[in-house]
C-alpha cells in the first residue's frame, strides 16, 4: 500500500469519467428535465420532436403532481408493496440461509446454484412461469379446486396477491445470499463452545448466532427494501390497474403519455422515497440498538 | 430429544425446502412448457417436441434480438472490466483521500433502481446522439457490471503477496512491467469471473433496455417483453429456454476458468 496523491486517480480515471458522464450528469439532467414545461411533442416517439419544452423553468409539474390524488395512490401502493415484500423476503430468507450455512461443504455448491440460477436467468423466465402457474387454470388453482379448498379459482393473477408473490420471488435470492454470506462469517467454534458450556440449541441460536447475523440481516432488509420500492416487472405483468407502482407509472409517462417532465419528476420522487426509507431504516436501527443497549 | 423438539427443529428445514422449490419451480415450469407440441399452454406429458425452438430460430426479429443481446453484453463487459479492474487497483494499491467515497460511488449504481438509471439515460443519450445504438445499452449495463468486477478483483488484489511486487521491482522491473507480468496473471481468474457475471447480468437485463432500445438495437428480453404482456405463447417459453441455455453455458465457462486456473 503506497501513499500517493496522483497515481491512484490515474488508475481511477476511467471509472470516474464513466460515473460522472453516465450517472452524475444524467441524474442532474433528470432533475433539470422535471423543471421543464411539458408538451411540445409533435410526432410519434423516436421520429423527432421532444416531449418537453427545452429552456423553460417551472415548478408546475411538481405542483400538479403533489395535488394529484393518483400520484399519492401510487406512492401509497409502492411503499405498501415494498414493506410487505421486504418483510416476506427477510422472514423466508433467514431459514433458507441458515439451512444453506449448515449444509456439508460438498452440498453447498448445489445450494448456491439453486439460489443463484433463478437470479441469473432472466427475470422474464420466472415471471412467465409464474403467470402460468398462478392463472385460473394453472396448477395451483387446479390443485386447490381438486382438494376442494376453494370452490372457484383464486384471483392469484391481476391482483395484489400475484404482485406480492412474484416480487418476493424476484428479490428473495438477493436476501438469501446476503444473509448467507453474513452467517458464513460467524465463527462456528463460538457456537460449539456455547453448546459445550451447556447452552441448548435454541439458546445458542438466540444468544450467539442471531446477534452475530444481525448486521447482515439489516443489510439484506435494506437491499430488499430499495429493490422492492423500484418494483416494475411484477406489478406490470401480474397486477391489475389497481396495482400500479411509481416505477410503472414513470415508464407510462415517458412512453404512453409522452410527458417527460412528469416522468422525470416521478423518477426524482422515487429516488427521494428510497433515500427517505433508507434514512428511516437507519433511524429505526439506531433507536432499537439504543433501547436494547440500555436494557442489558 | 423429544418428538416435539424434533418436529420444531424440522420447521425451518421445511421452510427452506419450500422456498428453494418455489424459487426454481417457475423456471422449471417454463422450460417444461417450451417442449410442448401444441399451441395450448399445457406442459407436455406424452408428446414432446422442439417445434417452438424451430419457430424461435426462424423468426428474424428474435434472432436479431439474440445477436443484439450478445453485442451489447460484450461491449458492457469490456467497459466494466477495464473500469472495474483499474479502479480496484487504485483502491487496493494506494491509500489516498477520497478512497472510501470512491468505493461507495462504484458500488452505488447497484442500488439505484434500474428504472431510474434507464430513464435518466434516455434523454441524455438522445442529446448526445447515442440513443438507439448498442453502445448506449452497453454503457447502462456496465454500470451494474462495474461494481461486480470491482468487488471480485479488489478482493483478489488484496490477497496478492506484496513481496512478489517488491521482488519484481528489486529485479529491475518497471512499475508497469510488474503490474503486467506479475499482478495481472495472478488476478486473471478474478477478472474473468467478473466478466462472466457482467455478461450474465447484461444478457438478462430488461428495464434499462426498455428505455434505451429502439428497433435498431433490441435485445432479447426487450423482444420477449410485449409477448409476455399480451400473448403468452409457448414461443416465449422457448425464448426463455434459449436465455437459460446461454446463461448456463456462461456460468459453466466462468466456473471452469475460475476454478481450473485457481487450482493451477
Amino acid at each position: 500500500m503506497h501513499s500517493s496523491t496522483l497515481r491512484p486517480w490515474f488508475w481511477a480515471f476511467p471509472t470516474v469519467s464513466l460515473l460522472v458522464a453516465f450517472v452524475v450528469w444524467p441524474l442532474a439532467q433528470l432533475v433539470r428535465l422535471s423543471l421543464n414545461e411539458g408538451g411540445g411533442g409533435q410526432s410519434g416517439f423516436g421520429i423527432g420532436g421532444s416531449f418537453y419544452r427545452p429552456g423553460t423553468w417551472t415548478l408546475d409539474v411538481y405542483r400538479q403532481m403533489l395535488h394529484d390524488a393518483f400520484f399519492w395512490e401510487l406512492v401509497q401502493f409502492s411503499v405498501w408493496l415494498a414493506l410487505v415484500v421486504t418483510l416476506l423476503c427477510v422472514v423466508l430468507a433467514f431459514p433458507v440461509a441458515h439451512f444453506l450455512w449448515r449444509l456439508p461443504r460438498r452440498w453447498k455448491l448445489w445450494g448456491a446454484a439453486a439460489v443463484v440460477i433463478p437470479k441469473l436467468s432472466s427475470l422474464l423466465v420466472t415471471v412467465y412461469g409464474l403467470k402460468i402457474i398462478l392463472s385460473d387454470y394453472g396448477p395451483v388453482n387446479q390443485a386447490l379446486l381438486y382438494l376442494q379448498v376453494v370452490d372457484k379459482p383464486l384471483a392469484l393473477q391481476h391482483s395484489a396477491t400475484g404482485v406480492v408473490i412474484s416480487e418476493t420471488l424476484l428479490i428473495l435470492p438477493y436476501t438469501i445470499l446476503i444473509i448467507w454470506v453474513g452467517l458464513e462469517r460467524v465463527d462456528r467454534t463460538v457456537i460449539e463452545a456455547a453448546r459445550g458450556l451447556g447452552a441448548g440449541a435454541w439458546s445458542a441460536f438466540r444468544r450467539i448466532t442471531l446477534p452475530l447475523a444481525l448486521p447482515s440481516i439489516a443489510g439484506a432488509t435494506l437491499v430488499s427494501l430499495i429493490w422492492a420500492l423500484g418494483a416494475f416487472i411484477s406489478p406490470y405483468l401480474l397486477g391489475s390497474p389497481q396495482e400500479i407502482t411509481l416505477a410503472v407509472d414513470v415508464q407510462r409517462q415517458m412512453f404512453e403519455n409522452l410527458h417527460w417532465p412528469r416522468g422525470a419528476a416521478e423518477g426524482v420522487a422515487l429516488l427521494l422515497l428510497s433515500g427517505l426509507l433508507t434514512f428511516s431504516f437507519f433511524g429505526l436501527l439506531r433507536s432499537l440498538s439504543l433501547r436494547t443497549g440500555s436494557m442489558s | 430429544m423429544t418428538a416435539l423438539t424434533r418436529a420444531l427443529n424440522g420447521i425451518p428445514v421445511f421452510i427452506a425446502g419450500f422456498v428453494l422449490a418455489a424459487l426454481l419451480w417457475p423456471i422449471a415450469y417454463a422450460l417444461w412448457m417450451s417442449f410442448t407440441p401444441k399451441e395450448l399452454l399445457q406442459p407436455p406429458t406424452d408428446e414432446w417436441s422442439l417445434r417452438w425452438y424451430r419457430e424461435f430460430f426462424s423468426r428474424q426479429q428474435w434472432m436479431d434480438g439474440v445477436v443484439n443481446t450478445l453485442i451489447v453484453a460484450g461491449l458492457a463487459t469490456v467497459i466494466a472490466v477495464v473500469c472495474g479492474t483499474s479502479v480496484a487497483t487504485a483502491v487496493a494499491h494506494y491509500r489516498f483521500r477520497g478512497r472510501a467515497l470512491l468505493e461507495l460511488a462504484v458500488i452505488l449504481p447497484l442500488f439505484v433502481p434500474a428504472l431510474v438509471i434507464g430513464m435518466s439515460l434516455l434523454p441524455m443519450m438522445r442529446t448526445i446522439g447515442l440513443w438507439g445504438t448498442h453502445l448506449s445499452v452497453a454503457v447502462a449495463h456496465s454500470l451494474w457490471g462495474l461494481p461486480l468486477v470491482f468487488i471480485v478483483v479488489r478482493n483478489a488484489l488484496v490477497e496478492v503477496d506484496p513481496n512478489l511486487d517488491a521482488a519484481a521491482r528489486g529485479l529491475g522491473a518497471s512499475p508497469w512491467q510488474t503490474y503486467r507480468y506479475v499482478t495481472l496473471p495472478i488476478i486473471a481468474p478474478a477478472i474473468s469471473l467478473g466478466a462472466v457475471l457482467t455478461l450474465i447480468v447484461s444478457i438478462n437485463e430488461l428495464i434499462m433496455a426498455l428505455f434505451l432500445c429502439t428497433a435498431a438495437n433490441e435485445t432479447l428480453p426487450k423482444v420477449v417483453w410485449p409477448s409476455l404482456r399480451y400473448t403468452l405463447s409457448p414461443l416465449t417459453a422457448a425464448a426463455s429456454g434459449v436465455t437459460v441455455l446461454i446463461t448456463l453455458l456462461l456460468l459453466g465457462a466462468g466456473w471452469w476458468m475460475y476454478w481450473l486456473r485457481q487450482s493451477k
